[in-house]
């Protein structure tokens, strides 16, 4: 047990972990920290086998109570079960330009980085056989899905080698991917999704239609979605270049507007596809996007 | 510019400053902020400005921008609009009439007189004229005014003075009079060379003109300029001014009954001394006559004050009440040279009767020397501290007697703290640490001789803001200190002037540093012992004579001094016109006094700049609106 779970939770604030240097101390931290500040863990059970009975202790789900042992030794145990998993998970992590934008502590891509760590260690603590593919307009980095306890120090290191890229086409690296598996598992893809929605949903689609559960973290920067811009400005586009000289009070509206639409679009899109749909805001604590992972991991047995 | 004048035109050259936003307008054609974003193609679609709204906005805030800078340089130069009345006036003729003694030459005012009507007559129909008179100091008799007949009745009730000719003085009252108008200065003078001092020079504005009307000199001019006590009489100096030899008789009278006449003869341009044999009374008054029939009047009497000049009453508060023990070598300084020659006179008293002291003893006295504090209840103390209010001086000697905490609250406010020695030190010497400070400029090269001495024991002295240290101690430490403070002068000796912590009594310097000291504390009320006409205090008359003025303040007690004119004005030599020209500087248009305190005047009664600022802010305000929803 944590003896200052306090401590650990701090590190779901992405100003700290900022300030942490390795992607495998970042993922850690993240994760330690989420799991340590749940008071009463639902994830457990996924795929059991038993391996051992410990004291009750206070915070445990009664539901783990084995009242065959209450009623010979009149005490409380709970069974623990060592957590197994055929599950194969592919983390897709957009590394176009855009993602390259940041007002706080993190830029997308490293905020998305850390998620994808995050999800990757706590797959690979759970058994889960976990893969990682960069991409922009094309798949740039591929790591294959595998449960072994190293794998996890082959995505880490992966993961602190992606650059960004160039422009975004998320729908054909989507095509590309989904045509490739062989076996039903789990999509995770973060991204800005900065692109065509249409294209976007269709190849998320591809997926469901072979089987695969899929979550999408829509990772977008607070400016993005606020707009809070004051003083009038010539904007450039990251992935194209392009200026638009404008006067943040004028458009405001209808750029929230626009992004608002682009929010509920994919929502509701998604939503209606069966895919888990997350939008974070990069200023926002890490373990919002554990949570949504979570409880799409239990949905699923 | 719509009739504007400046106070202070040098700003307008900031108007320059509206080159800046409108260089930075032609440059900056769009905003330097540039934000590298993602969603840069949701903004693609958004209703942009126009951009003919937004040029015609950029060229509203450049012309804010250009006006603001524009009143802001306006404001700074506090623009004014000038009085047309002042300056558009008629020009105006003053005729100044020296009334000085040398026009007092028989006949000579008479033609003064008839100068001064021809330069008023001659003044256009139109023009106001005034009359000012002048000698020592110039007045205005009567103000510009159309009034010709009232101006010649002034004339005519002229009458020469005593004084002696100041032009410059003239010259500064007859262009205040003028002010910013143009006009026209008549001198009416006898064009006397004594009426410029060594290198003055006089001043007139550019646009007055000035004429001179020469009443000329006498031929020659006899004069009594000196007058002084000698023993077993007098002796007068009689100056003749003339190109012949002079004689004549000259006659002593005392205390206006007549005496000794003695006989002179005088070379042209010399001088004599003519003595008078008298048995002279100790007090009153006495005068030397001559007769000088071409010459002028007022010098040819000249008066003297019998009455000896007074010691200087210095009360010492020592420990026995007298002049001895602790206060003996200071008795005898000050009453050496016997009670006739005395510069000072000394009286001492004990500690604890200087409250019960009479209020006329203190108006008596000069200054006070403090010796002890022991025993100086509070009302004595409470009597310094209002004697030193009053302007007295004071000289504390901190010796054995004095009690640092009883000084303490005798010069509060002045006195920050003095600790007093426990046991002798290293002998040290007394050095002069401000040359320039009036006691040890008045020793000169002899205070170089104050390092004879040695201090066995010295006072530590704090010195606060604003005091001087007039001399100061071998190892650096203050010895004579001047504190500041309203009222009169006080010093403090850091060392005592009896020979218990010191030899300073026994050495030659102790008298004249003792003299020069409480002649400084008492300096500024010092009695001059004559005055000439032109400079008599005020409630004298300014005429030559006799006259008892009060000896001290409220003690009931009068001195007697003489008032003669100055012997500058005997001599008659004079200037040419273009002499006396080349002395008068003219100052140019803007930069005259009168003009100049015409414009303030005018500026500060119309407050322009407040207006100009009122819209400077308010063009601003408009700027920074419009500017917030400008690319």
């Amino acid at each position: 047990m944590n003896p200052h779970p306090r401590d650990e939770r701090r590190y779901l604030d992405p100003t700290v972990i900022a300030r942490i240097g390795t992607l495998d101390l970042r993922a850690r931290s993240i994760v330690e920290g989420f799991l340590s500040g749940l008071h009463r863990s639902p994830f457990k059970g996924f795929s059991v086998e038993f391996a051992e009975y410990r004291q009750y202790m206070p915070g445990d789900d009664i539901s783990t109570i084995d009242w065959k042992v209450f009623a010979r030794s009149d005490r409380y145990y709970v069974k623990k079960f060592e957590e197994e998993t055929n599950l194969e998970c592919h983390l897709l992590l957009d590394i176009s330009r855009s993602m390259g934008y940041g007002s706080g502590a993190m830029t997308k891509l490293e905020y998305g980085a850390c998620l994808a760590a995050s999800l990757g260690y706590l797959m690979n603590r759970q058994r889960d056989a976990v893969g990682l593919i960069g991409f922009d307009d094309r798949i740039v980095a591929r790591l294959p899905p595998s449960s072994r306890p190293g794998h996890l120090r082959a995505l880490l290191i992966s993961l602190s080698r992606l650059e960004l890229g160039l422009r975004t086409d998320v729908s054909k690296p989507l095509h590309q991917l989904a045509d490739a598996l062989v076996k039903r598992g789990m999509v995770v893809l973060i991204s800005d999704l900065l692109d065509d929605p249409a294209a976007v949903i269709k190849g998320l689609k591809h997926f469901r239609f072979r089987g695969s559960d899929v979550i999408v973290f829509h990772v977008l920067d607070a400016d993005e979605i606020r707009f809070p811009f004051e003083q009038a400005s010539r904007f450039e586009d990251l992935e194209t270049g392009e200026e638009v000289v404008a006067v943040p009070a004028l458009v405001r509206q209808h750029y929230l507007r626009e992004m608002d639409g682009l929010i509920g679009r994919y929502r509701r899109e998604l939503g209606a596809a069966g895919i888990d749909y997350c939008l974070v805001d990069t200023s926002q604590p890490l373990d919002l996007a554990l949570m949504a992972y979570l409880s799409s991991r239990g949905r699923s047995f | 510019m719509f009739g504007l004048s400046f106070l202070v035109p040098g700003f307008l050259a900031a108007a320059a400053a509206v080159a800046v936003p409108i260089v930075l307008h032609l440059l900056r054609r769009h905003p330097d902020v540039r934000v590298r974003f993602a969603p840069v193609r949701m903004l693609r679609q958004a209703p942009l400005e126009q951009a003919r709204h937004r040029r015609l906005r950029e060229w509203l805030l450049l012309a804010l921008r250009v006006a603001a800078l524009l009143l802001l340089a306006l404001a700074f130069a506090r623009p004014y609009v000038p009085d047309a009345s002042a300056s558009s006036a008629a020009p105006v003729t003053i005729v100044a009439v020296d009334t000085s003694f040398s026009l007092s030459a028989p006949g000579q005012f008479a033609r003064a007189r008839q100068l001064a009507r021809q330069a008023v007559r001659r003044a256009a129909g139109g023009q106001p004229v005034g009359l000012e008179r002048f000698a020592d100091r110039a007045d205005l008799v009567v103000a510009p005014t159309m009034d010709r007949p009232q101006v010649l009745a002034a004339i005519d009730r002229l009458r020469p003075g005593a004084g002696a000719t100041r032009y410059q003085n003239a010259l500064a009252r007859a262009a205040g009079a003028i002010g910013a108008r143009r006009g026209t200065v008549v001198l009416v003078t006898d064009l006397q060379a004594s009426g410029w001092d060594a290198g003055e020079r006089g001043a007139l504005p550019g646009r007055v003109a000035i004429e001179l009307a020469d009443v000329g000199a006498p031929k020659g001019n006899l004069a009594v300029v000196d007058l002084r006590r000698q023993e077993g009489g007098v002796v007068a100096t009689v100056r003749n001014e003339g190109s012949g030899a002079a004689t004549g008789q000259a006659r002593l009278t005392v205390d206006g009954r007549p005496g000794v006449v003695q006989p002179f003869s005088v070379p042209p341009g010399g001088a004599v001394q003519v003595p008078f044999a008298a048995a002279l009374p100790e007090t009153g008054a006495a005068a030397v006559s001559i007769d000088d029939p071409t010459g002028y009047v007022a010098d040819n009497t000249r008066f003297l004050a019998l009455d000896p000049p007074a010691p200087m009453p210095v009360l010492a508060v020592t420990a026995s009440g007298g002049g001895s023990a602790d206060a003996f070598y200071l008795a005898q300084a000050l009453q050496a040279g016997g009670a006739a020659e005395a510069r000072f006179s000394f009286h001492a008293v004990r500690p604890s009767a200087v409250g019960t002291l009479p209020a006329g003893e203190w108006a008596r006295d000069r200054a006070v020397v403090l010796l002890t504090t022991q025993g100086l209840d509070s009302n004595g103390r409470e009597a310094l501290a209002a004697f030193v209010r009053r302007g007295g001086g004071l000289f504390v000697a901190v010796g054995p007697g004095i009690d640092a905490d009883v000084l303490r609250s005798l010069l509060a406010g002045r006195l920050l703290d003095v600790t007093l020695p426990s046991a002798d030190g290293p002998p040290l010497s007394l050095v002069p640490a401000d040359a320039r400070h009036p006691i040890v400029a008045a020793l000169g090269a002899a205070a170089a001789n104050l390092g004879v001495a040695r201090f066995r024991r010295v006072a530590q002295v704090t010195v606060p803001a604003g005091a001087d240290v007039v001399a100061q101690f071998s190892n650096g430490a203050p010895a004579l200190v001047e504190y500041p403070g309203a009222g009169g002068r006080v010093l403090l000796f850091a060392s005592d002037l009896g020979d218990r912590w010191n030899d300073f009594p026994l050495h030659p310097m102790f008298l004249p540093f003792l003299y020069e000291a409480l002649g400084y504390l008492s300096g500024p009320r010092q009695a001059p012992a004559g005055y000439f006409v032109g400079d008599v205090p005020p409630g004298v008359p300014a005429a030559p004579g006799v006259v008892s003025l009060p000896a001290g303040r409220g003690s009931g007690a009068v001195r007697r001094v003489a008032v003669n004119v100055d012997p500058r004005e005997s001599d008659p030599a004079r200037l040419t016109a273009s002499e006396f020209r080349a002395a008068i500087v003219r100052l140019k248009e803007a930069g005259t006094a009168e003009a100049q305190a015409a414009a303030v005047s005018d500026e500060a009664r119309q407050n322009l700049w407040w207006y100009a600022l009122v819209l400077v802010l308010t063009v601003l305000a408009i700027e920074s609106v419009v500017a917030r929803r400008a690319v």
